[in-house]
Protein backbone atom coordinates (compact mmCIF):
# COMPACT_ATOMS: atom_id res chain seq x y z
CA UNK A 1 0.00 0.00 0.00
CA UNK A 2 1.51 3.32 -1.03
CA UNK A 3 1.00 5.30 2.18
CA UNK A 4 3.01 8.21 0.81
CA UNK A 5 0.49 8.63 -1.97
CA UNK A 6 -2.37 8.54 0.55
CA UNK A 7 -0.67 11.16 2.71
CA UNK A 8 -0.14 13.33 -0.32
CA UNK A 9 -3.77 13.09 -1.43
CA UNK A 10 -5.00 13.82 2.10
CA UNK A 11 -3.14 17.11 2.10
CA UNK A 12 -4.88 18.31 -1.05
CA UNK A 13 -8.17 20.06 -0.71
CA UNK A 14 -8.80 19.80 -4.42
CA UNK A 15 -7.90 17.38 -7.20
CA UNK A 16 -4.17 16.72 -7.43
CA UNK A 17 -2.87 16.86 -11.01
CA UNK A 18 -1.19 13.59 -11.95
CA UNK A 19 2.03 15.22 -13.30
CA UNK A 20 2.48 16.92 -9.93
CA UNK A 21 2.09 13.61 -8.09
CA UNK A 22 4.63 12.04 -10.44
CA UNK A 23 7.09 14.77 -9.70
CA UNK A 24 6.57 15.10 -5.92
CA UNK A 25 6.57 11.37 -5.22
CA UNK A 26 9.07 10.45 -7.94
CA UNK A 27 6.74 7.94 -9.54
CA UNK A 28 6.17 7.03 -13.16
CA UNK A 29 2.66 7.57 -14.52
CA UNK A 30 1.97 3.82 -14.73
CA UNK A 31 3.08 3.36 -11.15
CA UNK A 32 0.74 6.10 -9.93
CA UNK A 33 -2.22 4.31 -11.48
CA UNK A 34 -1.12 0.87 -10.28
CA UNK A 35 -0.86 2.26 -6.75
CA UNK A 36 -4.22 3.99 -6.99
CA UNK A 37 -5.84 0.74 -8.07
CA UNK A 38 -4.24 -1.07 -5.16
CA UNK A 39 -5.54 1.58 -2.77
CA UNK A 40 -9.04 1.35 -4.20
CA UNK A 41 -8.86 -2.39 -3.68
CA UNK A 42 -8.06 -1.72 -0.01
CA UNK A 43 -11.25 0.28 0.26
CA UNK A 44 -10.03 3.83 -0.40
CA UNK A 45 -12.43 5.90 -2.38
CA UNK A 46 -10.45 7.88 -4.96
CA UNK A 47 -11.89 9.86 -7.81
CA UNK A 48 -10.04 10.26 -11.10
CA UNK A 49 -10.72 13.11 -13.43
CA UNK A 50 -8.90 12.93 -16.79
CA UNK A 51 -8.17 16.62 -16.73
CA UNK A 52 -7.95 17.56 -13.04
CA UNK A 53 -6.27 14.44 -11.65
CA UNK A 54 -6.87 12.49 -8.43
CA UNK A 55 -8.89 13.21 -5.34
CA UNK A 56 -9.29 11.19 -2.14
CA UNK A 57 -12.98 10.99 -1.26
CA UNK A 58 -12.94 8.70 1.76
CA UNK A 59 -10.78 6.32 3.71
CA UNK A 60 -11.78 2.64 3.92
CA UNK A 61 -14.39 1.60 6.44
CA UNK A 62 -11.88 -0.92 7.71
CA UNK A 63 -9.60 -1.10 10.71
CA UNK A 64 -6.29 -0.08 9.17
CA UNK A 65 -3.83 0.86 11.88
CA UNK A 66 -2.33 3.81 10.06
CA UNK A 67 -5.79 5.28 9.45
CA UNK A 68 -6.96 4.81 13.04
CA UNK A 69 -3.80 6.49 14.30
CA UNK A 70 -4.08 9.35 11.83
CA UNK A 71 -5.26 12.36 13.85
CA UNK A 72 -5.83 10.15 16.88
CA UNK A 73 -5.43 12.63 19.67
CA UNK A 74 -4.67 10.30 22.58
CA UNK A 75 -1.63 9.42 24.68
CA UNK A 76 -2.55 5.96 25.93
CA UNK A 77 -5.93 4.70 24.73
CA UNK A 78 -5.50 3.15 21.29
CA UNK A 79 -1.78 3.88 20.93
CA UNK A 80 -1.31 0.12 20.82
CA UNK A 81 -3.82 -1.62 18.58
CA UNK A 82 -4.54 -5.29 18.01
CA UNK A 83 -6.86 -5.85 15.09
CA UNK A 84 -8.62 -9.09 14.23
CA UNK A 85 -11.01 -10.19 11.52
CA UNK A 86 -12.99 -12.44 13.78
CA UNK A 87 -12.79 -13.28 17.47
CA UNK A 88 -15.10 -15.03 19.92
CA UNK A 89 -15.28 -11.78 21.84
CA UNK A 90 -12.87 -8.88 22.08
CA UNK A 91 -12.91 -9.15 25.89
CA UNK A 92 -11.75 -12.74 25.56
CA UNK A 93 -8.94 -11.72 23.19
CA UNK A 94 -8.00 -8.91 25.54
CA UNK A 95 -7.50 -11.37 28.40
CA UNK A 96 -5.48 -13.66 26.16
CA UNK A 97 -3.31 -10.67 25.36
CA UNK A 98 -2.90 -9.82 29.05
CA UNK A 99 -1.89 -13.42 29.77
CA UNK A 100 0.61 -13.58 26.92
CA UNK A 101 2.14 -10.12 27.33
CA UNK A 102 2.53 -9.28 30.99
CA UNK A 103 4.08 -5.93 30.04
CA UNK A 104 1.18 -4.85 27.88
CA UNK A 105 0.68 -1.16 27.35
CA UNK A 106 -1.97 0.62 29.40
CA UNK A 107 -4.76 1.58 27.00
CA UNK A 108 -4.15 -1.21 24.49
CA UNK A 109 -7.19 -1.60 22.25
CA UNK A 110 -8.43 -4.87 20.78
CA UNK A 111 -10.66 -4.42 17.73
CA UNK A 112 -12.49 -6.98 15.64
CA UNK A 113 -14.54 -6.83 12.46
CA UNK A 114 -16.83 -9.45 13.93
CA UNK A 115 -17.43 -11.45 17.09
CA UNK A 116 -18.86 -14.93 17.09
CA UNK A 117 -19.81 -14.85 20.75
CA UNK A 118 -20.05 -11.24 21.81
CA UNK A 119 -21.07 -11.02 25.43
CA UNK A 120 -23.06 -8.59 27.46
CA UNK A 121 -23.60 -8.41 31.16
CA UNK A 122 -24.38 -11.76 32.75
CA UNK A 123 -23.22 -13.54 29.62
CA UNK A 124 -26.11 -12.20 27.62
CA UNK A 125 -25.44 -12.54 23.95
CA UNK A 126 -24.46 -9.39 22.10
CA UNK A 127 -25.34 -9.49 18.45
CA UNK A 128 -22.34 -8.30 16.46
CA UNK A 129 -22.77 -8.62 12.72
CA UNK A 130 -19.53 -8.38 10.70
CA UNK A 131 -18.44 -4.93 9.62
CA UNK A 132 -21.47 -3.15 11.02
CA UNK A 133 -20.28 -1.89 14.35
CA UNK A 134 -17.42 -1.14 16.66
CA UNK A 135 -16.58 -4.12 18.82
CA UNK A 136 -13.63 -3.30 20.97
CA UNK A 137 -11.98 -3.81 24.31
CA UNK A 138 -9.67 -1.42 26.08
CA UNK A 139 -7.16 -2.90 28.51
CA UNK A 140 -6.61 -0.63 31.47
CA UNK A 141 -3.94 -0.91 34.10
CA UNK A 142 -4.60 1.32 37.05
CA UNK A 143 -5.38 1.14 40.71
CA UNK A 144 -8.93 2.21 41.55
CA UNK A 145 -10.38 2.22 45.07
CA UNK A 146 -12.85 -0.62 45.51
CA UNK A 147 -15.74 1.70 46.27
CA UNK A 148 -15.15 3.65 43.04
CA UNK A 149 -15.04 0.75 40.59
CA UNK A 150 -18.48 1.64 39.30
CA UNK A 151 -16.87 4.63 37.61
CA UNK A 152 -15.34 2.30 35.04
CA UNK A 153 -18.69 1.28 33.61
CA UNK A 154 -20.39 4.62 34.10
CA UNK A 155 -17.31 6.48 32.90
CA UNK A 156 -17.32 4.51 29.67
CA UNK A 157 -21.04 5.17 29.25
CA UNK A 158 -20.38 8.86 29.83
CA UNK A 159 -17.57 8.94 27.24
CA UNK A 160 -19.73 7.25 24.62
CA UNK A 161 -22.79 9.38 25.30
CA UNK A 162 -20.67 12.52 25.16
CA UNK A 163 -19.06 11.49 21.90
CA UNK A 164 -22.42 10.64 20.30
CA UNK A 165 -23.88 13.95 21.37
CA UNK A 166 -20.99 16.24 20.53
CA UNK A 167 -19.52 14.47 17.55
CA UNK A 168 -22.40 12.74 15.81
CA UNK A 169 -25.09 15.08 17.13
CA UNK A 170 -27.41 12.38 18.37
CA UNK A 171 -29.49 12.64 21.56
CA UNK A 172 -27.69 10.05 23.69
CA UNK A 173 -28.95 8.92 27.06
CA UNK A 174 -27.48 6.57 29.63
CA UNK A 175 -29.74 3.84 30.87
CA UNK A 176 -28.58 2.90 34.31
CA UNK A 177 -26.27 1.17 34.81
CA UNK A 178 -24.46 0.54 31.55
CA UNK A 179 -26.39 0.97 28.34
CA UNK A 180 -26.29 3.90 26.00
CA UNK A 181 -29.60 4.65 24.33
CA UNK A 182 -30.84 6.85 21.52
CA UNK A 183 -34.54 7.70 21.51
CA UNK A 184 -35.26 4.83 23.86
CA UNK A 185 -33.38 2.19 21.91
CA UNK A 186 -30.10 0.59 22.88
CA UNK A 187 -27.16 1.52 20.69
CA UNK A 188 -24.24 0.52 22.89
CA UNK A 189 -23.44 -1.95 25.63
CA UNK A 190 -20.54 -2.00 28.06
CA UNK A 191 -19.00 -4.89 29.96
CA UNK A 192 -16.14 -4.38 32.40
CA UNK A 193 -14.25 -7.45 33.57
CA UNK A 194 -11.49 -8.16 36.04
CA UNK A 195 -9.64 -11.31 37.04
CA UNK A 196 -8.44 -12.16 40.49
CA UNK A 197 -5.01 -13.22 39.21
CA UNK A 198 -4.45 -9.84 37.51
CA UNK A 199 -4.94 -7.14 40.12
CA UNK A 200 -5.45 -3.61 38.82
CA UNK A 201 -6.16 -4.81 35.28
CA UNK A 202 -9.57 -4.06 33.83
CA UNK A 203 -10.92 -4.99 30.43
CA UNK A 204 -13.49 -2.53 29.21
CA UNK A 205 -15.59 -4.07 26.45
CA UNK A 206 -17.71 -1.89 24.21
CA UNK A 207 -20.18 -2.85 21.54
CA UNK A 208 -21.44 0.10 19.54
CA UNK A 209 -23.92 -0.43 16.73
CA UNK A 210 -22.94 1.80 13.83
CA UNK A 211 -24.27 0.81 10.43
CA UNK A 212 -26.87 -1.87 10.98
CA UNK A 213 -30.13 -1.60 9.08
CA UNK A 214 -33.27 -2.58 10.95
CA UNK A 215 -33.26 -6.01 9.30
CA UNK A 216 -29.65 -6.66 10.33
CA UNK A 217 -30.87 -7.18 13.89
CA UNK A 218 -32.45 -10.46 14.87
CA UNK A 219 -36.22 -10.12 15.02
CA UNK A 220 -36.38 -10.16 18.80
CA UNK A 221 -34.12 -7.10 19.00
CA UNK A 222 -35.65 -4.93 16.30
CA UNK A 223 -37.85 -2.99 18.68
CA UNK A 224 -35.22 -2.44 21.36
CA UNK A 225 -31.93 -2.07 19.48
CA UNK A 226 -30.75 0.61 17.12
CA UNK A 227 -27.65 1.80 15.30
CA UNK A 228 -26.16 5.23 14.71
CA UNK A 229 -27.12 4.97 11.06
CA UNK A 230 -30.77 4.28 11.85
CA UNK A 231 -30.90 7.32 14.08
CA UNK A 232 -29.22 9.68 11.64
CA UNK A 233 -31.19 11.91 9.29
CA UNK A 234 -31.60 10.00 6.04
CA UNK A 235 -30.14 6.89 7.71
CA UNK A 236 -26.75 7.75 6.25
CA UNK A 237 -24.01 5.22 7.09
CA UNK A 238 -20.87 6.32 8.89
CA UNK A 239 -17.27 5.36 8.37
CA UNK A 240 -16.49 3.36 11.51
CA UNK A 241 -12.90 4.62 11.68
CA UNK A 242 -14.24 8.16 11.87
CA UNK A 243 -16.41 7.13 14.82
CA UNK A 244 -13.66 5.13 16.47
CA UNK A 245 -11.13 7.96 16.72
CA UNK A 246 -13.32 10.33 18.72
CA UNK A 247 -14.58 7.38 20.76
CA UNK A 248 -11.01 6.57 21.85
CA UNK A 249 -10.38 10.23 22.54
CA UNK A 250 -13.45 10.60 24.78
CA UNK A 251 -12.61 7.35 26.55
CA UNK A 252 -9.14 8.61 27.34
CA UNK A 253 -10.53 11.87 28.69
CA UNK A 254 -12.70 9.97 31.16
CA UNK A 255 -9.88 7.57 31.97
CA UNK A 256 -7.60 10.47 32.89
CA UNK A 257 -10.29 11.85 35.19
CA UNK A 258 -10.63 8.45 36.84
CA UNK A 259 -6.87 8.34 37.35
CA UNK A 260 -7.01 11.83 38.86
CA UNK A 261 -9.91 10.74 41.08
CA UNK A 262 -12.28 13.44 39.82
CA UNK A 263 -15.25 11.50 41.15
CA UNK A 264 -17.59 14.43 41.72
CA UNK A 265 -17.04 15.87 38.29
CA UNK A 266 -17.53 12.48 36.65
CA UNK A 267 -20.66 11.75 38.68
CA UNK A 268 -22.17 15.07 37.76
CA UNK A 269 -21.43 14.74 34.04
CA UNK A 270 -22.75 11.19 34.09
CA UNK A 271 -25.99 12.04 35.88
CA UNK A 272 -26.78 14.63 33.22
CA UNK A 273 -27.12 11.79 30.74
CA UNK A 274 -29.16 9.55 32.98
CA UNK A 275 -32.41 11.54 32.81
CA UNK A 276 -33.92 9.79 35.78
CA UNK A 277 -34.27 12.54 38.35
CA UNK A 278 -37.87 13.06 39.43
CA UNK A 279 -39.12 9.99 37.61
CA UNK A 280 -41.33 7.32 39.11
CA UNK A 281 -39.53 4.02 39.10
CA UNK A 282 -39.66 0.61 40.62
CA UNK A 283 -36.72 -1.58 41.43
CA UNK A 284 -36.05 -4.93 43.00
CA UNK A 285 -33.61 -5.50 45.78
CA UNK A 286 -33.25 -8.63 47.85
CA UNK A 287 -36.37 -10.09 46.25
CA UNK A 288 -38.44 -7.12 47.38
CA UNK A 289 -39.95 -4.54 45.10
CA UNK A 290 -39.76 -0.85 45.89
CA UNK A 291 -41.22 2.07 44.04
CA UNK A 292 -40.76 5.75 44.41
CA UNK A 293 -39.49 9.00 42.95
CA UNK A 294 -35.82 9.25 42.02
CA UNK A 295 -34.25 11.95 44.18
CA UNK A 296 -30.64 11.32 43.25
CA UNK A 297 -28.61 8.88 41.19
CA UNK A 298 -24.88 8.39 41.51
CA UNK A 299 -22.49 5.97 39.75
CA UNK A 300 -21.07 4.41 42.90
CA UNK A 301 -23.40 5.52 45.67
CA UNK A 302 -26.57 4.17 44.14
CA UNK A 303 -30.03 5.52 43.74
CA UNK A 304 -32.08 7.48 46.27
CA UNK A 305 -35.84 7.00 46.14
CA UNK A 306 -38.58 8.82 47.96
CA UNK A 307 -40.73 5.79 48.55
CA UNK A 308 -44.24 5.99 47.16
CA UNK A 309 -46.87 6.95 49.70
CA UNK A 310 -44.34 7.88 52.37
CA UNK A 311 -41.95 10.66 53.19
CA UNK A 312 -39.12 8.18 53.57
CA UNK A 313 -36.04 8.58 51.43
CA UNK A 314 -34.05 5.45 51.00
CA UNK A 315 -30.70 4.86 49.32
CA UNK A 316 -30.34 1.70 47.30
CA UNK A 317 -26.78 0.63 46.67
CA UNK A 318 -26.31 -0.36 43.06
CA UNK A 319 -25.22 -3.77 44.30
CA UNK A 320 -27.98 -6.26 43.86
CA UNK A 321 -30.18 -3.86 41.90
CA UNK A 322 -30.08 -4.86 38.28
CA UNK A 323 -32.98 -3.16 36.65
CA UNK A 324 -34.79 0.01 37.38
CA UNK A 325 -38.12 0.14 35.64
CA UNK A 326 -39.78 3.41 34.87
CA UNK A 327 -43.43 3.47 35.78
CA UNK A 328 -44.94 5.15 32.79
CA UNK A 329 -48.59 4.78 33.62
CA UNK A 330 -48.51 6.16 37.10
CA UNK A 331 -48.67 9.89 37.17
CA UNK A 332 -47.46 11.29 40.41
CA UNK A 333 -45.99 14.67 39.65
CA UNK A 334 -48.41 17.08 37.99
CA UNK A 335 -45.71 18.50 35.73
CA UNK A 336 -45.23 15.11 34.16
CA UNK A 337 -48.73 15.00 32.72
CA UNK A 338 -48.64 14.96 28.95
CA UNK A 339 -50.56 17.88 27.49
CA UNK B 1 -1.58 10.87 68.03
CA UNK B 2 -0.43 8.81 71.00
CA UNK B 3 -0.78 5.12 71.72
CA UNK B 4 -3.88 5.63 73.85
CA UNK B 5 -5.73 7.22 71.01
CA UNK B 6 -4.58 4.47 68.71
CA UNK B 7 -5.90 1.88 71.11
CA UNK B 8 -9.20 3.70 71.22
CA UNK B 9 -9.41 3.50 67.46
CA UNK B 10 -8.71 -0.21 67.53
CA UNK B 11 -11.41 -0.62 70.20
CA UNK B 12 -13.77 1.29 67.96
CA UNK B 13 -12.99 -1.05 65.08
CA UNK B 14 -13.55 -4.11 67.22
CA UNK B 15 -16.81 -2.83 68.64
CA UNK B 16 -18.20 -2.11 65.23
CA UNK B 17 -16.62 -5.09 63.54
CA UNK B 18 -14.80 -2.88 61.09
CA UNK B 19 -12.08 -4.29 58.88
CA UNK B 20 -10.67 -0.98 57.80
CA UNK B 21 -10.52 2.51 59.21
CA UNK B 22 -8.99 5.60 57.73
CA UNK B 23 -8.54 8.87 59.56
CA UNK B 24 -7.25 12.07 58.04
CA UNK B 25 -6.29 14.83 60.45
CA UNK B 26 -4.49 17.92 59.23
CA UNK B 27 -1.38 16.56 57.59
CA UNK B 28 -1.62 13.17 59.26
CA UNK B 29 -3.28 10.14 57.81
CA UNK B 30 -3.84 6.95 59.72
CA UNK B 31 -5.06 3.80 58.12
CA UNK B 32 -5.83 0.70 60.14
CA UNK B 33 -6.62 -2.53 58.43
CA UNK B 34 -7.39 -5.85 60.02
CA UNK B 35 -6.55 -9.03 58.26
CA UNK B 36 -9.75 -10.89 57.88
CA UNK B 37 -9.54 -14.10 59.87
CA UNK B 38 -12.73 -15.80 58.77
CA UNK B 39 -14.00 -15.10 62.26
CA UNK B 40 -17.40 -14.51 63.73
CA UNK B 41 -18.22 -11.74 61.29
CA UNK B 42 -18.77 -14.26 58.50
CA UNK B 43 -22.38 -14.54 57.62
CA UNK B 44 -21.83 -17.75 55.74
CA UNK B 45 -19.98 -19.55 58.51
CA UNK B 46 -23.03 -21.13 60.12
CA UNK B 47 -24.28 -22.21 56.72
CA UNK B 48 -20.90 -23.59 55.84
CA UNK B 49 -20.98 -25.80 58.86
CA UNK B 50 -23.72 -27.96 57.41
CA UNK B 51 -22.28 -29.22 54.16
CA UNK B 52 -18.77 -29.23 55.54
CA UNK B 53 -19.68 -31.60 58.31
CA UNK B 54 -20.87 -34.12 55.75
CA UNK B 55 -17.86 -33.75 53.54
CA UNK B 56 -15.54 -36.72 53.76
CA UNK B 57 -12.46 -34.63 54.47
CA UNK B 58 -14.00 -33.27 57.62
CA UNK B 59 -14.25 -36.77 59.07
CA UNK B 60 -11.68 -36.53 61.88
CA UNK B 61 -13.56 -35.38 64.94
CA UNK B 62 -10.76 -33.00 65.85
CA UNK B 63 -11.47 -31.08 62.70
CA UNK B 64 -15.05 -30.30 63.64
CA UNK B 65 -15.82 -27.09 61.84
CA UNK B 66 -15.38 -24.12 64.04
CA UNK B 67 -16.13 -20.58 63.20
CA UNK B 68 -12.52 -19.60 63.14
CA UNK B 69 -11.51 -21.19 59.88
CA UNK B 70 -12.03 -23.91 57.34
CA UNK B 71 -12.01 -27.52 58.53
CA UNK B 72 -8.68 -29.29 58.70
CA UNK B 73 -7.36 -30.46 55.38
CA UNK B 74 -9.25 -27.84 53.42
CA UNK B 75 -8.51 -24.33 52.30
CA UNK B 76 -11.14 -21.72 51.56
CA UNK B 77 -11.31 -19.66 48.40
CA UNK B 78 -12.39 -16.31 49.79
CA UNK B 79 -14.09 -13.43 48.11
CA UNK B 80 -11.63 -10.61 47.47
CA UNK B 81 -14.45 -8.06 47.62
CA UNK B 82 -18.03 -7.31 48.55
CA UNK B 83 -20.26 -8.28 45.69
CA UNK B 84 -22.73 -10.67 44.15
CA UNK B 85 -21.67 -14.28 43.71
CA UNK B 86 -22.39 -16.05 40.43
CA UNK B 87 -21.51 -19.62 39.70
CA UNK B 88 -21.66 -19.34 35.91
CA UNK B 89 -21.20 -16.72 33.24
CA UNK B 90 -24.93 -16.69 32.53
CA UNK B 91 -28.08 -18.41 33.80
CA UNK B 92 -28.06 -20.92 30.93
CA UNK B 93 -24.50 -22.11 31.09
CA UNK B 94 -23.13 -24.75 33.43
CA UNK B 95 -21.36 -23.59 36.59
CA UNK B 96 -17.64 -22.89 36.39
CA UNK B 97 -16.93 -25.32 39.20
CA UNK B 98 -18.84 -28.05 40.98
CA UNK B 99 -18.24 -30.14 44.05
CA UNK B 100 -15.73 -32.85 43.23
CA UNK B 101 -14.12 -30.84 40.42
CA UNK B 102 -10.36 -30.66 40.11
CA UNK B 103 -9.09 -27.10 40.00
CA UNK B 104 -5.69 -25.61 39.28
CA UNK B 105 -4.28 -22.16 39.93
CA UNK B 106 -5.92 -20.48 36.96
CA UNK B 107 -9.23 -22.32 36.93
CA UNK B 108 -12.09 -19.86 37.12
CA UNK B 109 -14.39 -20.91 39.95
CA UNK B 110 -16.97 -18.13 39.99
CA UNK B 111 -17.73 -14.52 39.23
CA UNK B 112 -18.17 -11.85 41.86
CA UNK B 113 -19.88 -8.77 40.51
CA UNK B 114 -18.90 -5.66 42.39
CA UNK B 115 -19.86 -2.20 41.24
CA UNK B 116 -20.74 -3.45 37.77
CA UNK B 117 -17.30 -4.97 37.31
CA UNK B 118 -17.42 -8.69 36.66
CA UNK B 119 -14.56 -10.31 38.51
CA UNK B 120 -13.54 -13.77 37.47
CA UNK B 121 -12.22 -15.48 40.56
CA UNK B 122 -9.43 -17.99 40.03
CA UNK B 123 -8.84 -20.93 42.36
CA UNK B 124 -5.21 -19.89 42.84
CA UNK B 125 -4.45 -23.35 44.22
CA UNK B 126 -4.52 -26.92 43.07
CA UNK B 127 -6.98 -29.34 44.53
CA UNK B 128 -10.51 -30.72 44.64
CA UNK B 129 -13.57 -28.65 45.44
CA UNK B 130 -15.14 -30.14 48.51
CA UNK B 131 -18.03 -27.80 48.99
CA UNK B 132 -19.60 -24.63 47.74
CA UNK B 133 -20.61 -22.35 50.56
CA UNK B 134 -22.57 -19.66 48.76
CA UNK B 135 -25.78 -19.70 46.75
CA UNK B 136 -25.89 -18.32 43.22
CA UNK B 137 -26.88 -14.65 43.30
CA UNK B 138 -26.10 -14.23 46.98
CA UNK B 139 -24.15 -11.26 48.30
CA UNK B 140 -20.68 -12.10 49.58
CA UNK B 141 -18.63 -10.10 52.04
CA UNK B 142 -14.98 -9.21 51.79
CA UNK B 143 -12.99 -12.29 52.82
CA UNK B 144 -16.03 -14.55 52.99
CA UNK B 145 -15.20 -18.17 52.17
CA UNK B 146 -16.96 -19.25 48.97
CA UNK B 147 -15.46 -22.66 48.27
CA UNK B 148 -13.64 -25.25 50.32
CA UNK B 149 -10.83 -26.95 48.47
CA UNK B 150 -8.85 -29.99 49.48
CA UNK B 151 -5.39 -29.19 48.20
CA UNK B 152 -3.52 -31.85 46.22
Amino acid sequence: MNLELIEYLKKQSQFAPVPEIEEKLKLGRDQVFTDVEALIEQGYSIEFHPYLGLKLLDIPDRFLKHEIRDHLNTKSVGRKLKIYDQVTSTNESAWEFVESEPKFRDGTVILAESQTRGRGRMGREWHSAPGSGLWLSVILKCSIPGDKLAFLTSGAALAIANMLQQFIHLPAEIKWPNDVMIRGRKVCGILVEARSNHPDVYVLGIGLNVNQARTDFPENLRETATSLRLERPGARPLNRVRVLRPLLFYLERVYLQIKKKKWDRLAEAWSEFVHMGGKQVSLQQGGQEFSGTVMRIHPSEGITLKLTGTEEQRVFASEGVNTVRELRNEVAEPEEVEP
Amino acid sequence: MDMDELHQLIELMNENELLELELVEDSKKIRLKKKYDGGPRVIAAPMAAGPVAQAPVAAPAAAAPTESGPPAGTVAIKSPMVGTFYRSSNPESPPYADEGDQVSADTTVCIVEAMKVFNEIKAEMEGTIVSILVENGQTVEYGQPMFLVKPN
